[in-house]
């Protein structure tokens, strides 16, 4: 198997896994600790209906995805930030709507598009080099934000009275907070498919609940859980020839599963 | 200058006035005690007081500054929230909590030192829950965890402390813990304490004044100006009483299947 290395196509999906397996978890913490996860899922949607738009009037995808992601959540930020709507009831509404739109695009488009469903079930082998460099990009900003301000982000998560108390801007932490989880979900969205992307976001960082008593712990923890997920799944999709979206967020279930046997939760 | 003034200060939730002409002042040294019905804005007071919440009318100042500056002085203040429930899974330990007091002093990028590092454990050991501080937070008893705030709220030697309901919901030992810890801290210390409270009583002797919130009305003065009958029934109804035992005052309520 390990001769397939020689093929760029296959280095270059290898390294889509591993950095998507770093990503999503990293961002996944921030998300189930603020209870916005389910966000993931609605963005993952969105960006879905921007890649149709984009095949649709034949524009890159990946622009359509990152124009609906964000205009989307920065609307859903503001509008719970003035107590229009909650961010649950906010991304269900938008969730359902832009589905709704990315069917009717894809109707419009008449041909069959492959191109559509890579990004809907996740089509490692087809990552370009740009995919991997704006993933590498995110991966590393992301982790330079976590880094510098893991102390505002920890006390955030605490408690966002106390945040506020101490003078923390805690609602541009937020927004930062949910920009990078719109960015992630969308450089993510090739590698491991729309419909799949929510699962390496909260997995690997629900499993790692269930076994840390301190945040950094958690941290490292779902890390861990993302790369052994991600390059395990890639193995396995080689050598079995199976979608390596799915196989990734199978064995990131199974990894669940066992730290629930091992909690001491 | 007194160390806090709020002078005619008016905080509302959309078109409806939660505090209106709100005018007290704290000076060095007192101990207040801020009361009333549910929802007369007590909280809202405390989160105007910090800077959280923005007044629509009228001026305070916290230690010579208007909070709605970006006042240095606002890190000075040791602040305990209303409780909250915190998910028993909760990955912070008691330690990690209290440390997040000494953030806002150390502003951004730097981290806790040696000496926030030993002033955690310190103030850990002086609410009395030395050997615990690597629990869970979200494991402690609710009384535990009151008292942990309250050590988080000491971090870096705040020169007021404000406390939002510390007491409630929590068991009648407990309860006695964390009155005896809040007023050890202001014997021993002297700053400023302001303290919501349903739970008077036991800090009669130590009030130097009280804020009685009402619904569309407050009294502030002293607790013979506050602590009588027909000022407490203005905002409780006629149930209150005020008893004197041994010289030292009480507010009860009246059983009312014997008035
Ligand atoms: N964020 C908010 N948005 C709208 N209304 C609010 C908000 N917070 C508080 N209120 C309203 O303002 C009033 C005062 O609330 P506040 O929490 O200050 O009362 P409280 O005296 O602290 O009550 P309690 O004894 O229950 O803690 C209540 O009527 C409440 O419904
Ligand atoms: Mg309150």
């Amino acid at each position: 198997m390990l001769e397939l290395f020689a093929l760029s196509v296959i280095r270059k999906a290898f390294v889509a896994s591993v950095l998507v397996g770093l990503l999503l978890p990293l961002v996944g913490n921030f998300a189930l600790m603020t209870r916005t996860a389910f966000l993931g899922a609605g963005i993952a949607h969105i960006a879905f209906a921007g890649v149709a738009f984009g095949i649709m009037l034949s524009f890159s995808p990946l622009l359509g995805a990152f124009l609906f992601a964000l205009l989307s959540v920065a609307f859903i930020w503001y509008a719970e930030k003035r107590n229009w709507i909650t961010y649950d009831v906010g991304m269900s509404i938008l969730f359902s709507f832009f589905m709704a739109l990315a069917i009717l695009f894809l109707g419009l488009t008449k041909q069959y598009s492959g191109e559509a469903m890579s990004y809907l079930f996740g089509s490692v082998l087809t990552v370009s080099t740009v995919d991997i460099i704006l993933l590498f990009i995110t991966v590393l900003l992301f982790s330079i934000f976590v880094g510098v301000f893991y102390k505002e982000l920890f006390h955030i998560i605490l408690s966002r009275d106390l945040a506020l108390a101490s003078g923390l801007p805690v609602d541009t932490f937020t927004f930062l907070m949910l920009l990078f989880m719109t960015i992630s979900v969308v450089v993510s969205m090739k590698a491991v498919g729309a419909l799949l992307v929510f699962g390496l976001l909260v997995m690997p960082s629900a499993a790692a609940y269930r076994l840390a008593f301190r945040f950094h712990r958690m941290i490292l923890l779902s890390l861990v859980f993302g790369l052994i997920s991600s390059i395990a799944g890639f193995f396995i999709s080689l050598t079995l020839d199976i979608p390596s979206g799915a196989a990734i967020v199978i064995i990131a279930f199974l990894l669940l599963i066992i730290s629930f046997i091992f909690s001491r939760k | 200058m007194a160390e806090i003034i709020f002078n005619e200060v008016t905080v509302s939730y959309g078109d409806s006035p939660v505090l209106k002409d709100l005018t007290f002042v704290v000076e060095k040294e007192e101990f207040v005690i801020i009361m009333g019905p549910n929802g007369t804005g007590k909280t809202t007071l405390v989160k105007t007081l910090l800077g959280v919440k923005k007044p629509d009318k009228g001026l305070v100042y916290v230690l010579g500054c208007p909070v709605q500056k970006v006042c240095p002085h606002r890190k000075k203040i040791g602040y305990v929230p209303q409780f909250q429930s915190i998910d028993p899974d909760f990955p912070a330990t008691l330690y990690d909590v209290v440390l997040t007091g000494s953030y806002a002093n150390l502003g951004y990028v730097k981290l806790p030192g040696k000496e926030e590092k030993e002033e955690a454990l310190r103030l850990i050991e002086e609410v009395g829950l030395k050997g615990m501080e690597n629990h869970p937070f979200g494991r402690l008893s609710g009384g535990q965890q009151r008292r942990g705030l309250i050590a988080r709220a000491l971090m870096g030697s705040p020169r007021i402390l404000v406390l939002d309901e510390p007491t409630a919901g929590v068991d009648l030992a407990s309860q006695n813990q964390v009155r005896s810890t809040i007023q050890e801290i202001y014997k021993r210390t002297r700053i400023p304490v302001l303290l919501v409270t349903h739970d008077i009583n036991p800090f009669l002797s130590l009030v130097t004044k009280i804020v009685l919130l009402g619904y569309g009305k407050h009294f502030v003065g002293g607790k013979e100006d506050i602590i009588r009958e027909e000022i407490l029934r203005e905002v409780y109804g006629e149930y209150v009483r005020v008893i004197e035992v041994a010289g030292r005052k009480y507010v009860m309520t009246r059983d009312y299947h014997y008035a």
